[in-house]
């Protein structure tokens, strides 16, 4: 059995083991729920923080629904964090608990396709990569533009290929042309200059599109300052910005 | 180097003396700029990490190592120890004007505005804050505010040559067109070569006026001053003259360097031919060891057209030089 079919087989136990934890009846299961949910390692503050909400008056029903998800996240071995950060968003905001509930698990569905994402494509799995790739088709990047990514560069080392997996995240999220993307971080990689710092990249995007300036003419300005080991900060002067000079005299 | 070594000695000592003090320390505040005007960076900051190290509160020391890691671009470690200064020091310009630097280079562009602005509370005559505040109102295309900030700017440093150039740009941005190229040609007058220069002229150029003109020479892009001659002569201007004087230090520089002299006269093809003879004569005069044939010669009777980004150009009398390819 090779290693690629064992992660699916532990995946799908994970899965199974995590299905067993789902409500079949809601009323009197919050305390139980709540009791794994610390066991695994959601944070105490969270389960407070939903006790709280059924102390205040919430159905019983609705606060299993919103634990749900982060119990389940927590036994798939999924980011949890980001949901306990959208719950307590939520609940700051006093956004009703069935929305909260449905935004949890549609959240964690993001990261049960990230898991799927990265496993079919590099064969590993990352919280940080999971973390990105779930924020990024939570937020309407297509699964297409990760594979593409993930299948080609599968193999960088670490901060590269989490530097270059932000990019197509935050790019895609603006709708960038993957194909520009793919053509900035294959220089980025063969010029071996692609920093962290260029994760960022989307917001000399933001900032050349509002001057009209073509996403293709970003690319190339991107890809002429990787070439020549130039921060990403370059790429602004590059588009006609004005300049900065980070090393500057030694007054005002 | 050897007074320098009994300094620094002397200064290390004295600050033992004093004990660690918060804010300036005399070693760091001398051998700081040292660094950066040697631009021995790494140098910096191997020695000025460990200094923070061994006293976190010497405010100079942060501040050194945050500007030796921008200056070799690395903004995010820069921006802990810029920030670790700031926070020693509260009402030092300097910190918060190189903490937007920092924020710049991030390309985190409303931080790098509020610090700036930060630092224009401290000092309001800090000019690079009002100048990169003003950068920040251009690639906004706030023209108004930036022309401001850049009048500001040449108020307190009459020569600085980003105000001047950009204050033509952000007069361009508000339509005053006269004004852009006044400004434009008053930067020229006093920065004529490097990259701002050619802009200045593609702008310009822009605006109809081609008083200056960019050149591709050899393998450099390089901007002159355009060829004039004094009324109904064939005689050069000084100023042209000294655009020639350019050129030919740049053949004696590289004995390949050969160049079509093209001239235009609108109507008067023998004028053409004479102004394009007398610019090769002007070139080679004094200069035995050049080659004649390394500039040989074109002439038209016609306007030259000049296409510059979509818009077209007429010149009813022109000198243009050319690359020869060999």
């Amino acid at each position: 059995m090779n290693s690629r079919s064992s992660l699916y087989i532990a995946t799908l136990v994970v899965f199974a083991v995590s299905l067993s934890f789902l409500p079949a009846s809601a009323a009197g299961k919050l305390e139980d729920m709540a009791a794994h949910a610390l066991n695994c390692g959601v944070s105490s503050e969270s389960v407070e923080q939903i006790r709280g909400l059924s102390s205040a008056g919430a159905s019983e029903d609705a606060a299993v629904a919103v634990l749900s998800p982060l119990l389940n996240a927590c036994v798939d071995q999924l980011p949890v964090s980001p949901l306990e950060i959208r719950l307590s968003e939520g609940v700051t905001k006093r956004v009703p608990l069935p929305a909260i509930s449905v935004a949890l698990e549609k959240q964690l569905a993001s990261f049960r396709l990230a898991r799927e994402i990265l496993l079919t494509t590099t064969g590993s799995l990352n919280e940080s990569a999971l973390e990105v790739v779930g924020n990024g088709v939570g937020k309407g990047v297509v699964r297409s533009d990760f594979e593409a990514f993930a299948t080609e560069f599968g193999k960088q080392p670490v901060e590269v290929f989490l530097t270059g997996l932000t990019m197509v995240s935050l790019q895609g999220q603006i709708d960038y042309d993957y194909a520009l993307t793919q053509r900035i971080l294959e220089k980025g990689i063969q010029a071996e200059t692609l920093s962290p710092d260029w994760q960022y990249f989307v917001r000399v995007v933001l900032a050349a599109r509002k001057h009209g300036i073509e996403d293709r003419i970003i690319a190339d300005a991107a890809v002429d300052v990787l070439d020549k080991g130039e921060p990403v900060s370059s790429v602004l002067p590059e588009l006609g910005f004005t300049d900065r000079d980070l090393a500057g005299g030694i007054s005002k | 180097m050897k007074k320098i070594c009994v300094l620094i000695v002397a200064l290390v000592l004295l600050s033992m003396l004093t004990g660690c003090v918060t804010g300036a320390n005399p070693y760091s505040a001398m051998m700081g700029p040292y660094y950066l005007k040697q631009r021995e960076y790494k140098e910096g900051l191997k020695s000025f990490v460990e200094r923070v190290k061994e006293n976190p509160q010497d405010a100079t020391a942060a501040y050194y190592v945050g500007r030796f890691y921008l200056a070799t671009k690395r903004p995010a470690e820069a921006m802990t120890y810029l920030k670790q200064a700031a926070k020693l020091v509260p009402d030092n310009a300097d910190y918060q004007f190189w903490i937007g630097v920092a924020h710049w280079a991030k390309l985190e562009l409303d931080e790098e505005k509020a610090s700036y602005e930060r630092a224009l509370v401290l000092d309001p005559d800090h000019i690079s804050a009002n100048l990169y505040l003003g950068h920040g109102y251009t690639d906004e295309k706030q023209w108004a505010q930036a022309l401001v900030l850049y009048d500001k700017v040449i108020s307190l440093d009459r020569y600085n040559p980003e105000a001047l150039y950009n204050r033509g740009v952000a007069l361009g941005g508000l339509g005053r067109h006269k004004e852009e190229v006044a400004a434009l040609k008053k930067f020229l007058e006093y920065y004529p070569d490097g990259s701002l220069a050619m802009r200045a002229t593609s702008r310009l150029n822009l605006q109809g006026d081609f008083s200056y003109r960019n050149f591709i020479l050899g393998k450099r892009n390089v901007t002159l001053k355009s060829m004039t001659f004094k009324p109904g002569t064939n005689d050069l201007v000084l100023e042209s003259k000294e655009s020639l004087h350019v050129i030919a230090a740049m053949m004696g520089t590289n004995k390949k360097l050969a160049l079509h002299i093209v001239a235009y006269n609108d109507g008067n093809a023998a004028a053409a031919k004479a102004r394009a003879q007398a610019v090769k004569d002007y070139i080679l005069a004094g200069r035995p060891g050049f080659d004649p044939k390394r500039l040989p010669l074109s002439w038209f009777g016609t306007t030259e057209t000049v296409e510059r980004k979509g818009k077209t150009f007429t010149l009813e009398d022109s000198v243009t030089f050319i690359t020869v390819v060999q």
